[in-house]
C-alpha cells in the first residue's frame, strides 16, 4: 500500500496553538445561542465560501438570468434543490478533511487505480476545469470592466484592461496560503466579494421590485416545462450546480486551514451558510431581476454580456446600471481566483508535488489557467469547451461513485465511515442525477434524446 | 448486509451495484425517450425506474 500524508503542507503555516483555540472556542459554541453560533460559523468557515465564489461564476450567473428571462419566476426552486441534493457529498468532504486528515487523492490511488485520481478527478475535474472555464470568466470580465468604465467615465477598453483583470486575481490566488493569515485573508475578500455580489444584485431588484407571490410559488411549487425540455432542464440544472471541483476544493481547502475531528460541525456548517446559502440568495436575486424585467419581453439573449446589456435600459436609473455591472463583475472576478488555486492543488495532486505556495512550480501552476487572457484577443476555444464539458458531463458520475466507496470503506475511514442510512441516500440520489447527465449526453449523440 | 462489502471479481459488491444503479438509469431513460417520442416505451421506463429505487435503497445501507 502506498504512503499516505497526514494533513496538507499548506497548513503548516498555521500555528498549532491556534488551532487549538479554534478548536476549543468551536466545542465552547455548542451550549451558546444559536445567533451567536451562527457568527462563530460565519467567522471561522471559509472554504465554503471560496466554493460558492468558483460556483457562482458566468456559466452559473447566465444560467439564472436565461431562466428569469425565459421562464419567469417558475424555475426557482431548482436552485436550493440542486445545492440541497449536493449538500450530502459536501458532508462527505467534510469528513475526509476532518477525520480522514487525509489527501483524497492519494487515498483515491491506494483504493482505486491511478486512473481516477489522476485523469478523472484530477486531470479533467480540476486542471482542464480551472484552464478551459477561466476563458468565459475573462471575456465576461473585461467587457464589464470596459462597460464599467464607460458609465463612470473613465476609458477601460478591453485591449488592455485584461492586464488589471490579470493582475489582481493572480495577486490574490498567489496570495492563498503565504504566511499564517495567507488563507484566511483571501477567504475574507471572498467573503465581501460574495456579499457585495448580493447587496448590488439586491440594490436593483429594489429598483425592479418583487412579484412576492410568482416567487415564493416559484421556490416552493416544482415546475418544469413539458416534454424532453422540462427533462433537460431538471437533470442538467439540478446535477450542475455541483461537481468534481467543487467536492474536491472544499476537501484541500479545509485540509489548508488545517481543520481536524474538532472542526467537523464547522465544516459541515461551512457548506450550508459558505456554500448554499450564498448560491439560493445570489440565485434568488439575478432569476427575480433577470423575471421582473427581460420576462415576456420576447428579448432573451443568450450570452451574459448580452443579457446584461438588454437589462441595462429596463433597470431605470443610471446608477442602477453601474451598480449591477459592478456587482456582475465580482462574478467572474471571484471565479478566477479561485480557479487559479484549485489549478494549483490538482496539478500537484496529478504528478505528486508537494505543495508549496513559495516555490516557483506553485506559482507557475496558480498561473496557469491565466491562458484564459487570451479570450480578450481571440474567440473562446468553443472547441476545448464542448470536449471538456462533455468529459466532466461522462466522468463526474464515476468520480462520485469513487467517493461514495470512499465513504463507506471501512479501511480507509475505520470508525468513522458514513453509518447513516440518509447520508448515503442522498448522496445516491445526487449520482444518479449525475448518471443522467452522462446518459442523456450519450443519448443525445445517438439520436435517441 | 456485510455481503454489500465484500470482493465479487474484481470489484465489490457495492461498487458493482452502482454500475447496476447506472444501467438502470439509462434503461429508465431509455423507456422516457421512447415514451415521449412515440407514446410507447412506459413499460421499459417503469422497470428501469424499479431497478433504479432496489439499487439506491440497496446501496444506501451502511457498511456495518
Amino acid at each position: 500500500m502506498a504512503s499516505r500524508d497526514h494533513g496538507y503542507p499548506i497548513a503548516d503555516a498555521i500555528p498549532q496553538a491556534r488551532l487549538d483555540a479554534e478548536a476549543d472556542y468551536l466545542d465552547s459554541l455548542g451550549a451558546r445561542p444559536w445567533p451567536s453560533r451562527l457568527l462563530g460559523y460565519l467567522r471561522l468557515g471559509g472554504p465554503g465560501f471560496m466554493t460558492a465564489a468558483a460556483t457562482l461564476g458566468a456559466g452559473t450567473l447566465t444560467a439564472a438570468m436565461l431562466s428569469g428571462a425565459t421562464f419567469g419566476y417558475r424555475l426557482l426552486w431548482i436552485s436550493w434543490f440542486s445545492i440541497g441534493s449536493g449538500l450530502f457529498m459536501m458532508a462527505a468532504m467534510a469528513r475526509f478533511t476532518c477525520r480522514g486528515e487525509f489527501r483524497l487523492l492519494q487515498v483515491q490511488r491506494e483504493r482505486h487505480g491511478w486512473f481516477l485520481p489522476r485523469v478523472l478527478t484530477g486531470f479533467v475535474g480540476l486542471v482542464a476545469v480551472a484552464v478551459v472555464f477561466n476563458f468565459g470568466q475573462v471575456a465576461l470580465g473585461t467587457h464589464l470592466l470596459e462597460s464599467l468604465g464607460d458609465s463612470l467615465g473613465v476609458p477601460l477598453p478591453q485591449s488592455w484592461n485584461w492586464v488589471l483583470y490579470g493582475a489582481l486575481t493572480a495577486w490574490l490566488s498567489l496570495s492563498y496560503g503565504r504566511g499564517s493569515n495567507g488563507v484566511r485573508r483571501v477567504e475574507q475578500v471572498m467573503k465581501a466579494a460574495l456579499l457585495g455580489m448580493f447587496f448590488c444584485f439586491g440594490a436593483c431588484l429594489l429598483v425592479v421590485g418583487v412579484d412576492w407571490p410568482a416567487a415564493l410559488r416559484g421556490l416552493f411549487v416544482p415546475w418544469l416545462p413539458r416534454g424532453q425540455a422540462g427533462i433537460d432542464i431538471f437533470i442538467a440544472s439540478s446535477a450542475a450546480a455541483i461537481g468534481v471541483a467543487d467536492w474536491v476544493f472544499f476537501h484541500y481547502a479545509g485540509l489548508a486551514k488545517g481543520w481536524g475531528p474538532r472542526h467537523e460541525k464547522l465544516a459541515r456548517a461551512d457548506t450550508v451558510l459558505g456554500l448554499a446559502v450564498p448560491f439560493v440568495l445570489v440565485s434568488f436575486v439575478v432569476v427575480s431581476l433577470f423575471a421582473g424585467t427581460l420576462h415576456g419581453t420576447g428579448s432573451a439573449p443568450d450570452s451574459a454580456a448580452e443579457l446584461a446589456a438588454a437589462l441595462a435600459p429596463l433597470l431605470g436609473e443610471e446608477l442602477a446600471t453601474t451598480v449591477f455591472t459592478l456587482g456582475f463583475l465580482v462574478v467572474p472576478l471571484t471565479s478566477s481566483v479561485v480557479l487559479g488555486i484549485i489549478c494549483a492543488m490538482g496539478l500537484h495532486e496529478v504528478f505528486g508535488w508537494e505543495p508549496d505556495v513559495r516555490s516557483n512550480r506553485w506559482r507557475a501552476c496558480v498561473l496557469v489557467p491565466q491562458v484564459a487572457l487570451l479570450a480578450v484577443f481571440f474567440p473562446s476555444p468553443v472547441l476545448l469547451i464542448i470536449v471538456i464539458a462533455a468529459l466532466l458531463s461522462l466522468t463526474n458520475n464515476i468520480v462520485g461513485w469513487s467517493f461514495f466507496l470512499l465513504l463507506n470503506d471501512r479501511e480507509v475511514l475505520g470508525d468513522n465511515r458514513c453509518r447513516s442510512y440518509l447520508w448515503n441516500l442522498g448522496i445516491l440520489v445526487q449520482l444518479t442525477l449525475l448518471n443522467g447527465v452522462a446518459i442523456l449526453w450519450v443519448f443525445n449523440r445517438l439520436g435517441w434524446w | 448486509m456485510d455481503w454489500l462489502d465484500r470482493p465479487l471479481g474484481p470489484l465489490r459488491v457495492r461498487a458493482w451495484g452502482l454500475i447496476g444503479n447506472f444501467l438502470a438509469n439509462a434503461v429508465a431513460l431509455y423507456g422516457l425517450a421512447r415514451y415521449l417520442r412515440s407514446g410507447e416505451g412506459a413499460i421499459v421506463m417503469t422497470v428501469g425506474i424499479g431497478f433504479t429505487l432496489v439499487f439506491i435503497f440497496l446501496l444506501a445501507t451502511p457498511s456495518r
